[in-house]
């Protein structure tokens, strides 16, 4: 197991490169001068070179690459040219609202999911089965910005003018109210995936010769879905689960940067379009490491569960 | 299947409710907790963005500034609009007519217990100006000759300039130079910016990265202790969050309150609208070096064409009065009586027709991301059709709009411009001396006669014989047309209406020392 | 009758009883009637935008701006005094081609290289798939972010970003499709008489896989549909006056306060656009893969 674990641990690193790599080489096509960016605009042209050269900038791509890795090696991300302040800083600051939000709105996605999956499933073809159905589909069709913006419009905008306050603050971070728009947001398509993964899952194993016998030895219906056909559908919904989380991520860009959430994806926005390459290749790796780490934990489960698909890695 | 069908299982969504109540809970995060606003000695405040940094030498950015310039005090600060008023510097003379000799407060405490001497003014000009430490702050102060730096005794220091610089004092009164501890940053480094040691009436307490920067008061300032307590400033990017903000009491300040907004700040009873002028203009940008627009005709004809005060109210709307002249008006040397080109389209036809352009032709108006600018745009292109002028849009990132137009590869462009000191130089110099050209004389202009007026402005040091330099500039500029003047900013900020001592500043950068709530 | 023309006949009959048990299942899929029904009515829409709208992409009335849905204006008119109906039908053209373009891009760009990983194997599958695992590893909406910030945001940059997104999806289904039939007995019988690997990769191995591709290209357009609407929501997309439904989207949230009609109806119609590709994918998987049949 543990050479198991070491083995594709060591299978990320040349993914990781090949992805900061990748990120380098965009960040340095993007037209545009991080040093323009930084000085004020009456900046003169030798101001601007000066600027260039303390960056840093003046030296050959790879060069630059270079001296990238080797800080990483050290353990050191750089320094963000906008606030001077060294990235592994800015992004341990930040990554906490990011997880936070993302184990919120998954957390949301599972509970929801998987109670509608399980309705659906028990009452096939009833209105509850399709009432399900559908709203996962809605939920799955819908963009999140969108989302968003109609839940600000009516639990903040349209409450505010009604009643003279918000149900729920437009944006912000710090308590449980200002959590429950960004966590639905980011939630909801994730929701109908489970929905629909839980429903068709289930629905397998309900046929299922055990189950029946569960039944024919009288357990209450309760116990049947709950403890033995539950436990047996759950896999496919951790690999959905898994497998989506890299859209999530991806996802919490927009819902932070509508709710002002004060996580790594906003300031990923931020720091493209300022050009601060040094952050932005520190939150890109960071996405791919819990990315990949997601990924290789869905693996684990999976090993666990089906010996043979851990015996490829021996 | 069918025998299973009646029985739901009811308790499975009460306890997936329950565990979601509880998930919540778990994760809420207690260190940060929404402040309450109704304290009667804490003031929060709705800034536009979030902050950079705490070290005034490194950022560029108005967000940081603002809060900076509660932290820190300068040698000098800015009065209405042309004035400077003493701060850190008691007073100062003129040596001669480029060094500056600065007698300093003596007894003026850092939040660290160091008093306060030349050599903390040394140190931070030294460390400002070299091109090593690379501190954005730099090229606003890099008239002054730092190896001519002189510490006199504790509490005098002379400060020379490179050439003749008329406008020292109000480049010195900009939050570049605000005035920081040399022990404290000596010791903490690239830290710095998160560990400010300042004179100001209020010190850092905590800063919540990306969400708020907390301050309190820091009882020892010179000028006596502020009025209240602590000082929030949460970084709020969304403009109408903002206002639901200021609206709903969650916040007792709110900077740069939306066009869409203004209305409703200012008719409800609990909040209060200061409007000032924010020494912006906004402009539409002609690449004066580059076809069609190297035509003087053609940049005419366009200039004629265009309803801009229709212009103004769309895309600005109430944050915007239309423009009469090609510096903001209200920079003590606008000048309201140069050529202005009212809509006139028959001229605007014959010009076209004598440039060769009677039958129009494509233009491509490079923008960046603004949503004003935008609207500006599509109207314009809307406008433009009734000559014959196909335009298309092009919308770039910020960086790559400063850069492709300092580089001269548009054709139209639209920026706005921001002399945050109030200085006619500030206002005019970078944009079209013709040695700013490849960076912020972005219409190109070159023009000798030009030049050589704004360069006399830059050494007289009359003011009467300025303003008439500055005139003379301004009708120059409006004849040769590199620029359609829009709209002359104005910036709102929306306070609690139970809040007492708030006075704008012209420069953004409203003061907190002595504010405080009404009985 | 010959023995080959008798094979070909077989043939022709065995494949369309395929064809007609696929259609005889999608047909009885209610979801799927519903989803084709609303694709034909929104490419008819687009086909015909310039005569369904009552008024052209940029019709501007300063007179009329912020106008609230009326008679008139049934969807109510924007901060330029456009019409929003007419503005949204004239953006299907927009949408719907994004959706097909990007899922072309990634369909031939990614079916290509999954099928030569799957096909030779070696060196060539090793360095295409941990290429592939490589863009995987970074989500793939922040890998759009960045790819479109620097090639510079426009709709044709905003198309080979998303499409470039969809790569290794594709690559992956085709490279497993190609896997399972590499070493049936009709491929290897063709190898043996001299078919060129070419040929038997288009003749043999893309048909074998063009279910799953169907499926997937179907549920894609959606995706790609609104991964595109994000970016543009972002200012990383369409430029002005085009009417691209995630741009609209985006001008309309800074009035949303007075005007919530300019974000909301924009947002309705890419849920309408995405779920009708949704429900046909869905109703062309089941309708295709025996396994899921319930």
């Amino acid at each position: 197991m543990t050479s198991f674990l070491l083995k594709r641990l060591l299978a990320l690193v040349p993914v990781l490169l090949g992805a900061s790599f990748i990120v380098f080489s965009i960040m340095h096509l993007t037209p545009g001068d991080p040093a323009v960016l930084l000085l004020p605009q009456d900046a003169s042209a030798e101001d601007i070179a000066v600027m260039r050269e303390s960056l840093g900038l003046n030296r050959p791509f790879l060069v630059q690459y270079g001296s990238f890795l080797q800080g990483i090696l050290r353990g050191d991300l750089g320094t963000s040219f906008r606030s001077g302040q060294p990235v592994a800083g800015l992004i341990m600051s930040r990554l906490p609202a990011t997880m936070q939000l993302a184990a919120a709105s998954l957390i949301v996605a599972i509970i929801i999911g998987l109670v509608a999956g399980i309705v659906a499933a028990v009452r096939q073809y009833t209105l509850w089965d399709g009432g399900a159905m559908v709203t996962a589909l809605l939920g799955v069709s819908m963009p999140n910005f969108w989302l968003g913006l109609m839940l600000i419009l009516f639990f903040s905008v349209f409450w505010a003018g009604r009643f003279g306050s918000v149900l729920l603050p437009a944006s912000g971070y710090g308590t449980i109210q200002h959590m429950i728009m960004p966590a639905i947001v980011l939630g909801t398509a994730h929701a109908a995936f489970v929905t629909r993964i839980t429903r068709s899952s289930m629905l397998e194993v309900l046929r299922q010769d055990y189950i029946r016998m569960a039944r024919a030895k009288g357990l209450s219906p309760f116990r049947v879905v709950a403890i033995h056909a539950l436990r047996n559908a759950l896999l496919p919904v951790v690999t959905i689960v898994g497998l989506r989380f890299g859209v999530l991520l991806g996802g919490s860009v927009v819902t932070e940067r509508i709710f002002a959430w004060p996580g790594i994806g906003r300031l990923l926005i931020d720091a493209v379009r300022a050009q601060d390459y040094a952050v932005v290749q520190g939150i890109i790796l960071t996405y791919a490491i819990i990315f990949s780490l997601v990924t290789l934990g869905v693996d684990l489960i999976y090993g666990l569960v089906d010996p043979r698909i851990r015996s490829q890695y021996r | 299947m069918i025998a299973h069908k009646k029985r739901s299982p009811r308790s499975l969504p009460a306890l997936a409710l329950a565990a979601l109540t509880a998930s919540l809970v778990l994760f809420s995060c207690g260190s940060s907790g929404r402040e309450e606003a109704s304290a009667g000695n804490h003031i929060i405040v709705a800034n536009f963005a979030e902050t950079q940094t705490m070290d005034p030498r490194a950022v560029e950015d108005i967000a940081s500034h603002w809060i900076n310039n509660q932290i820190y005090d300068g040698l000098v600060q800015r009065t209405d609009d042309r004035g400077v008023q003493p701060a850190l510097a008691e007073s100062w003379t003129f040596l001669d007519d480029r060094t500056l000799e600065f007698q300093l407060r003596q007894g003026v405490l850092f939040h660290n217990g160091e008093e306060f001497t030349a050599r903390d003014v040394q140190y931070t000009l030294e460390t400002l100006l070299d091109p090593e430490a690379g501190f954005a702050g730099r090229s606003r102060l890099a008239m002054i000759d730092v190896a001519g730096i002189e510490v006199i005794d504790d509490y005098t220091i002379r400060i020379p300039t490179r050439e003749p610089f008329a406008a020292i004092l109000t480049y010195l009164a900009h939050s570049s130079a605000l005035i920081i501890n040399k022990a404290a940053a000596e010791e903490e480094g690239r830290n710095f910016g998160a560990n400010p040691v300042g004179t100001g009436p209020f010190k850092l307490s905590r800063w919540d990265r990306g969400t708020a920067v907390h301050l309190e008061r820091f009882d020892q300032h010179w000028r006596g202790p502020a009025q209240v307590e602590k000082l929030t400033f949460r970084g709020i990017p969304e403009d109408s969050s903002r206002t639901i903000e200021l609206e709903t009491g969650g916040v007792h300040v709110a900077q740069r309150i939306p066009e869409t907004d203004l209305r409703r700040i200012r008719e409800n009873s609990d909040t209060v609208l200061h409007e000032y002028a924010a020494m912006r203009l906004n402009y539409i940008l002609f690449n004066t070096q580059r076809p069609p627009f190297d035509d003087l005709r053609v940049r005419q004809a366009i200039s004629y064409a265009l309803d801009t005060d229709l212009l103004a109210q769309v895309a600005y709307g109430d944050s915007g009065i239309p423009a009469r002249g090609y510096m903001n008006s209200s920079i003590w040397a606008f000048n309201p009586d140069v050529y202005r080109y009212d809509q006139d389209l028959e001229k605007a036809r014959q010009l076209l027709e004598q440039a060769g352009y009677g039958d129009g032709f494509a233009v491509t108006m490079t923008i960046d991301d603004n949503p004003a600018r935008r609207t500006l745009a599509e109207i314009l292109g809307n406008q433009l059709r009734e000559l014959g002028i196909t335009m298309s849009i092009e919308i770039m990132e910020w960086g790559a709009y400063l850069q492709r137009t300092a580089a001269g590869e548009h054709q139209m462009a639209q920026l706005a411009w921001l002399a945050s000191t109030g200085d006619p130089h500030h206002a005019l110099y970078p944009n079209y001396h013709s040695r700013n050209i490849g960076a912020a004389n972005r219409s190109h202009t070159n023009l000798p006669e030009l030049d050589a007026l704004l360069q006399a402005g830059v050494t007289e040091g009359d003011t009467e014989a300025r303003l008439q330099i500055y005139r003379e500039a301004q009708e120059i500029i409006a004849r040769h047309a590199p620029i359609i003047p829009v709209s002359d900013d104005r910036e709102a900020v929306g306070i609690r209406a139970n809040l007492r001592g708030f006075i704008p500043s012209p420069s953004g950068y409203h003061l907190f020392h002595g504010v405080g709530f009404a009985e | 009758m010959s023995i080959t023309e008798n094979k070909t006949a077989a043939k022709i009959i065995r494949r369309r009883t395929r064809f007609e048990e696929t259609w005889r299942q999608f047909r009885k899929n209610q979801g799927a009637i519903v989803g084709t029904t609303l694709l034909v009515f929104l490419a008819t829409l687009a086909l015909a935008a310039p005569l369904a709208a009552p008024e052209g992409l940029d019709d501007q009335h300063l007179g009329r701006r912020f106008q609230p849905p009326s008679r008139e204006n049934i969807l109510g008119t924007d901060n330029l005094g456009r019409d929003i109906l007419s503005r949204i039908i004239h953006g299907s053209r927009l949408s719907l081609s994004i959706g097909f373009i990007t899922t072309s891009i990634g369909l031939v760009a990614g079916g290509s290289l999954g099928a030569i990983a799957g096909y030779y194997g070696g060196h060539r599958d090793q360095v295409i798939m941990r290429f592939m695992d490589i863009i995987l590893a970074i989500p793939g909406f922040i890998f759009a972010v960045a790819l479109v910030t620097a090639l510079g945001p426009n709709l044709l940059n905003l198309m080979i970003a998303v499409g470039l997104n969809s790569i290794p999806y594709f690559a992956r289904i085709i490279r497993s499709s190609v896997l399972s039939v590499k070493e049936e007995e009709y491929i290897q019988a063709a190898r043996v008489i001299g078919c060129s690997n070419g040929w038997i990769i288009a003749r043999h191995v893309i048909p074998n896989a063009f279910a799953p591709i169907l499926v997937q290209a179907t549920l894609r357009i959606g995706d790609t549909i609104i991964i595109a609407a994000g970016l543009s929501f972002l200012g990383l997309g369409a430029q002005p006056p085009l009417p691209e439904w995630g741009a609209m989207l985006s001008a309309g949230r800074q009035y949303l306060r007075d005007a919530w009609w300019m974000a909301t109806f924009p947002g309705i119609a890419i849920m309408i656009t995405v779920l009708a590709f949704n429900l046909v994918g869905d109703g062309l998987r089941d309708a295709l893969d025996p396994r899921l049949k319930s």
